[in-house]
Parts: structure tokens; sequence; C-alpha cells
């Protein structure tokens, strides 16, 4: 019955109220106990620290405790269960030998070991990425991972370590050859690294990780201020042996205390089938499970059962490891194999190739030598033969300098003496007759033959002509001489064409002569016609527009001759090489293009 | 208003556990106190119902039949600690009044003596059909929890006149100086009865667990 609110308290106590009482003396107690072990770490703790410090030493527990598992599945799967414990050691004392956790190791030897098929090839690189971690600073994680992958073939990984291989170096060396490079790179890596600071902060770094995952990472620091003053590997010890000994009274503590663990203890011991045997009864069924057989541990193993199980391990990876390198010769066979038949597809198109088709054509045609060798010049370029293209390249280069040679000798040739000078005396006798049949005084002196004095003939006494002198525009002579002097000098090597122009000159001027005579004689007064003019020193009567043909050849520039006056010449330069059916068009194209831009269309000097 | 004993209740253990001749000696010592107050408290209990209708059986059920000898035997005394009240304190002896229809003689008009309000009203209406008319009705009753719910607006106070004919509430505070005084300590039977005590039964009831502390030490004493 609840107590009766009409009531008289005579005397009364106060004792609080029982939930609030409990919770606060339990919050009390443990802040009291927390704060003096803070006290005596010189650190300062509160109720939300040591929830921290719980939640962490659970999780670094459980974090270490699944790696183990990982990797005692892995060796357990390759059938060598019984190497636990060693390889456990193995990994116990490398953490402690080269300062690096066994967070890392184990999943590096794991990945090592599932690799490789071999436990002694899978030390092997574990100390050997040890070391090239140490030299290269990448993480021995991604260094261990990356050797794993070497050793099947995969080299794509190896060259962020700056092995000064190539990749195709990567790729046609063996793995055993690209370690060779990178452990003679990182020599003395892992040795000068245990000398550091680094080290001893690292080995710190292990320890106080170790006591995290016994006691919790709440604790590392207040470890860490313990171990002050002292060696590293000292402190690191004493920190373990710390953390194992507070680990241990606890759970000491934790067993003694109520007897709620020795009940957990007493259900778990209880078969699990203690109601299936109830139950089958009262159904009639066997429900039991039949009893499972006991594996033997791997202590019951045989040492000689372990030996023979290890050299098969060892035998199988041997296997594998020349079955891949098989694999990787042939792959590389087949690589080579790939790259001849390309070369050869690429040959076989190269019939198609209308570059080329066009080269070989112009090389069946009429061409220089000169010119031929520029064909198979670039035929060889096409071709990427660079052999043959080199060669041909010198003896290009060679008849070159022979023309330029050539030139220069040419240059060193002394005119030929003008064959004109006889000319002017025929010129003259030419006069000296006219002046007698015409009765005409003309001055054939020297002086009279200059250049640019005109021709002058007086009229003597017993000429019929009117008294007067008769100006007669005549440059003949002197022009002509020039003519003939700027044709020999523009073409040496066409003296029997200016003889032939001289003769027809000399002709000419008969002509004239004669008709001149006639005309003089028929129609009293009359003037002498002159002879048309011309300029430009490399023309002639007969080229008035000074016009000169070129021999076309390929590489070299086309020129089109125009001797029609009325019809000026255009010239098309053309480079390279055109196919003749299309030589219309280009010149089409290159009027149209000329008119268009508003390009005079006749040459200097000629009349438009 | 009680006194605050402290190692009262760990005193209490003590005897039970190592004298327990000393506890059932304390315990009779308390009683003896604690009983003339209970006799002169019940006869402050009325010996027929206050008001007639209240003695007969309820319909409803809902509000506690007068019994007069059930309101008397509810009237008593513990000297068990109590559990603890909201704010923390446990009582070691106290006296009390248990039957409900002894509560509410006990406590009738003590918050409202002229009864509780009817502001919250609602009306109800109707008709009545006779044989020659038809005749309408309505009233107004009251709604919520701290208003008067009978029909009669007039109904708490006349309640409370009824039981203050066979006693008035009774101040049995004897606080004295500055503070606020509760009602609590208001009533027309234990309270009058502890009013008219005077106090005397709290000071024997003190003196009575100092004897018994002091004879188990020198329990313990002659143990050791």
């Amino acid at each position: 019955m609840a107590n009766p609110s009409v009531r008289i308290d005579i005397a009364t106590e106060f004792t609080g109220k029982k939930a609030f009482d409990q919770a606060s003396k339990s919050t009390f107690n443990l802040e009291k106990s927390v704060k003096k072990l803070a006290g005596t770490f010189g650190l300062a703790f509160g109720a939300t620290a040591v929830v921290n410090f719980s939640k962490q030493a659970v999780k670094a527990f459980a974090a270490d405790e699944a790696a183990a598992n990982r990797l005692s599945r892995a060796v357990d799967n390759l059938g060598i269960g019984f190497a636990n414990p060693a390889i456990a050691k193995y990994i116990s004392e490398l953490e402690r030998t080269a300062a690096v956790a066994d967070d890392i190791l184990r999943p590096a030897f794991q990945a090592l070991l599932t690799t490789t098929g071999s436990l002694t090839k899978s030390q092997e690189l574990l100390n050997n990425a040890i070391t090239i971690s140490r030299a290269s600073g990448i993480d021995l994680a991604t260094v261990s991972q990356d050797l794993a992958n070497g050793y099947v073939g995969i080299t794509k990984g190896l060259k962020k370590y700056n092995t000064g291989l190539t990749t195709a170096e990567l790729s046609s060396k063996s793995f055993a050859e690209v370690l060779g490079v990178m452990l003679t790179r990182s020599a003395g890596a892992a040795t000068d690294y245990l000398d550091t600071t680094q080290y001893k902060m690292d080995a710190l770094t292990i320890a106080t990780g170790n006591a995290s995952e016994i006691l919790g990472g709440g604790l590392v620091n207040a470890f860490a201020r313990i171990g002050g003053g002292t060696e590293a590997s000292d402190a690191a010890k004493a920190i373990e042996d710390i953390a194992k000994a507070v680990a241990f009274t606890t759970e000491t503590i934790g067993g003694l205390i109520g007897v709620i663990p020795s009940l957990l203890a007493t259900l778990k011991k209880l078969p699990k089938d203690i109601f299936q045997g109830f139950a089958g009864a009262q159904v009639g069924k066997k429900l039991t499970p039949n009893p499972t057989v006991v594996k033997k541990t791997p202590a019951q193993i045989s040492t000689e059962k372990q030996a023979k199980a290890l050299a098969k391990l060892e035998s199988d990876a041997a296997k594998r490891q020349k079955a891949i390198l098989a694999l990787q010769k042939k792959q590389s066979d087949a690589a080579k194999k790939a790259a001849a038949d390309q070369a050869k597809l690429t040959k076989a198109q190269s019939i198609f190739d209308m570059e080329k088709i066009q080269i070989e054509a112009a090389l069946k045609g009429k061409i220089s030598a000169d010119e031929k060798l520029r064909l198979e010049l670039q035929r060889a370029i096409l071709n990427e033969d660079f052999e043959l293209a080199d060669k041909l390249q010198k003896r290009l280069e060679a008849s070159q300098r022979a023309t330029a040679a050539l030139q220069g000798a040419l240059k060193d040739i002394k005119p030929v003496p003008s064959p004109f000078d006889e000319w002017i005396d025929a010129l003259k006798e030419i006069g000296e007759t006219l002046s007698k049949i015409l009765g005409i005084n003309v001055n054939t002196s020297s002086s009279m033959l200059n250049p640019n004095q005109p021709i002058v003939a007086t009229q003597t006494p017993n000429s019929p002509f009117q008294e007067g002198t008769i100006p007669i525009p005549v440059t003949t002579v002197s022009d002509l001489a020039d003519a003939a002097t700027a044709a020999a000098d523009m073409a040496t090597l066409a003296a029997n064409e200016a003889a032939a122009i001289a003769a027809d000159a000399a002709t000419f001027a008969a002509t004239l002569a004669a008709g001149a005579a006639a005309d003089a004689a028929m129609i009293p007064g009359n003037t002498i016609h002159p002879i048309l003019p011309y300029t430009g020193s490399s023309s002639s009567i007969f080229n008035p527009y000074g016009m000169s043909s070129n021999i076309a050849g390929w590489g070299t520039n086309t020129s089109t001759v125009q001797d029609t006056p009325a019809m000026p010449p255009i010239v098309v330069n053309i480079e390279g090489l055109i196919d003749m059916d299309n030589v219309e068009g280009v010149f089409n194209q290159a009027m149209l293009n000329a008119i268009r831009k508003g390009l005079p269309q006749t040459i200097a000097g000629a009349l438009p | 208003m009680p006194v605050e004993v402290k190692g009262g209740i760990a005193l209490r253990k003590a005897l039970k556990q190592f004298a327990p001749d000393l506890a059932v000696e304390t315990r009779k010592e308390l009683a003896n106190l604690l009983r003339p107050i209970v006799q002169n408290a019940r006869g402050f209990i009325p010996s027929q119902a206050p008001l007639s209708g209240w003695g007969k059986s309820s319909v409803t059920g809902r509000f506690p039949e007068w019994s007069s000898s059930e309101a008397k035997s509810g009237i008593g005394f513990k000297t068990t600690p109590s559990k603890p009240n909201r704010s923390g304190f446990r009582s070691l002896a106290r006296i009390q009044n248990a039957s409900p229809s002894g509560s509410i003689y006990e406590t009738a008009g003590r918050l409202n003596p002229y009864g509780r309000s009817q502001a919250k009203t609602v009306t109800f209406s109707g008709t009545i059909k006779r044989k020659d008319s038809i005749q309408t009705w309505s009233y107004d009753t009251s709604a919520g929890k701290n208003y008067g719910k009978s029909n009669n607006p007039e109904a708490g106070y006349l309640f409370t006149q009824a039981m203050n004919q066979y006693g008035g509430i009774v101040d049995a505070n004897n606080q004295v100086g500055a503070g606020r005084r509760s009602r609590k300590m208001k009533g027309r039977a234990i309270f009058r009865a502890w009013k008219e005590d005077g106090g005397k039964t709290t000071a024997a009831v003190l003196k009575a667990i100092e004897n018994s502390n002091v004879k188990f030490q020198n329990y313990t004493l002659k143990a050791k």
C-alpha cells in the first residue's frame, strides 16, 4: 500500500532519491577514478574521454583481429595453416626490427603470399618492398602490391619508382631484372633509416599502436609521457608491458567482480544442442547433430608432413613462376610477330599510295639524272627507308655541289670576241656603196657609228635631191651591234644562233638598203623607213619581248613561252609534280587569280 | 513540521541485525508514545455518516461510502521507514489516516472551505411531455477537473458545513518564525489530536530514538 497522503511525519531522514543517488554516485566514482589515473599521467580525463577510450580500444582490437584473421585464412587456404604461428612471429619480429606496424605488414605479406604462393618468396619480396619503400618514400602497401603485380608480369606500376627504365624496357625485361635495378637504386636506404630519429619515432608509434590495440588509443599519449626521457625502444617495450599488465589486471578484476562473467562462461560452455535432444524426443526424431570430427590442430601435424607441405608449396610456386615466364615469352614473341605482320601490311598498303604511284610513274619517264635522284630520294622518304634516303640525300648534295662548281666555272669563262665587229666594216662598205649609188655623202666614220648619234645623209651638189640636209633617224647600225653583243653575252653557247642572227641582220640591212635606194630613186624627197625599235638587253628583233625558253623538268619551274606580241605571255610557276591532265586547270586558276587580284597581265616592257 | 534525524535508518538496521531485542524494545517504546494520539484521533471520527446520503451504498461506486469503523481503523501509526518522497526524505515514525472515507472527513474544505466554483458550465435543456402540456427544462453544469461537478452550486460548501458540524479543521502546524506554512498539517482527526498533543509526542519519539542509540552503543561496547 502506498504511503497515505494524510499523515503526520514525526521524524524523517534525508536519504536522497535512489536512482539519482546511484547515478550520481556512479558518475562521481568513475570520474574520481579516471582523474586519479589522469593525475598519475599528468593528464585530465573526463567521462567523455573514458567513453572514447573504450570505443577506441574496441575498434583497435577489432581491426587488428580482423587483419590477423584474414592473413590466417589466406595461409590456411594455401594448405600451410601450421605455418601461422611462424608467420605471426615473423611479422612480429619484422615489426620490431623494421619499425613497420603489423597493421601494414599483414596485408602486404598477404598480397605477396597469395600472388607468389611461396612462403620464402613472399618473405624475400616483403623485405625488398620495405627497402624500396624506405628509399622511395612510397607506402609499403603500395610497394608490395606493385611488386606482387610485377611478379606476375604487370610492370606498369613500377614506373613510379624512377628506375630509369623505359616503358619498353619494363615490359621486356624480366621481373627479376627490374627488381634488381630497383634494389640497386634503393640499396642502403633501409639501413640508413635505422639510424634516423624517424625510426625511433616510428618505433614509438608502433608501440603505442600496439598499446592502443590492447587497451585503447585514449591512453597512448599518457604512455608516451611515461616513456619520456628514456630510449625510444625501451619506452616502447615499457609501454607494451604496461599495457599488457593493465589489460591483465582489468581482465582479472572483471572476472572477480560479480557473478555475471562466470555465469556467461557457464552458459557458453553449455552444449548448443541441449534443447534439441528434448525437442527431438517430443516429436520422435533425432535432432541432435552428429558429433563433429575434430580436425587436427597445426601442432598435431607432424614435422615431416609440414616439411612436405612446405616443399610442395615452394614447388608449386616455382612451377607457377616458370609458367608465368613462359607465358611472358610467348606474349613477347606474339608481339614481335604482330609487329612484323604490321610492317608487311604497311608495305602492301603502300602499293595503293597515290603519291608513291606518281613517283614511280615519273621515274619511268624521260628525266635527267638529277631529277631521277630527287625522285628516288622522295620515294625513300615516303617508304621511310632512312638508310637509302640518307644515301640519296648525300648523292643529291654532291650533285648540287657539282652544279654550283660548274656555274662558278662558267662565270670565269671570258666572253667571246664579238663577231659583229666585222659587221661594222661591212656596213661601212655598204654606206660607201650607197653614197656612190645615190650620190649622197654618207659619213661612215667611226663617230657616226656612235650608238647615240643617228646617221645623217647630206645632199651633194650633184645630187638630184634638193639642197639641205635630210636627217635620217637611223640607229640601226650600232643598235644591231649592241643586240648582237647582248645576245652573245647572254648565250655564249648559242654562238651559232647569234651568227645566224647576224647573217639575217646583214641580209635585212642589205634589203633595207636596197629598198631605200629604190624608194629614193623613185620618190624624190622621201625618207627611209626606220627599223622597229626594241628594248631590253636580252631581246632581239626576232624576240622583241625578251623571252627565253627553258626546259621544263621535275622540281624546276616551268615557263611558258609566248612569242606573239599581241598576246603577252603569262608566267605561271608550278611547284612540284602535277598531273598533266590538270595543267589546263592550273593555268586557268592562275589567270583567274591574276585577274581577280588586279595583277598586270603583261610583262615589263611589253605593250598591253 | 517533522524533525530531521540523521542515521535513524542505519540505527534501525543495526538494531535489527545486531540487537534484535533492543529493536523490539525501541519499537514498543515508540508505539506506546504514538498510540494515545491515535486513540484520541479516532475519537474525533463521527459514529454516523456526516451526511445522511453518504452512508448509503454508492450506485456508481466512484465516491467512497462512509464507514465509521473503517474510518477509525484507518487511523494508526507506523515506525518502519517509508519510501523516500520527492524531496528524498524518508519518514521514520508517522501517524496516518489511511482510509478513503476517513481521509475525506479529515480534509474536506481544507483547500476550498466554500466548495469549488462552477465557472465552467454547460447548459443542458429538454422537454417533458405532460398529459395536457409540454414542460421545458434547462440547467447549467460545470466541466473540468478543478470545478465543481454537482449540479448544485453550493454542494461543496454544504458538504464542508456538514463536516464542520462534527468538528472544524484544525491547523496543527507548530512551526514558529518566518516561512510559508503548509496547509497539509490541517485536518479534523489526526491533526486535531496532534494539535492537542502540543509537540510532547515529538520530543518523546526523538528521545526514544536517541535512547535506543545510546543503548545500542552500550550494547556494542559490552559485546567487545
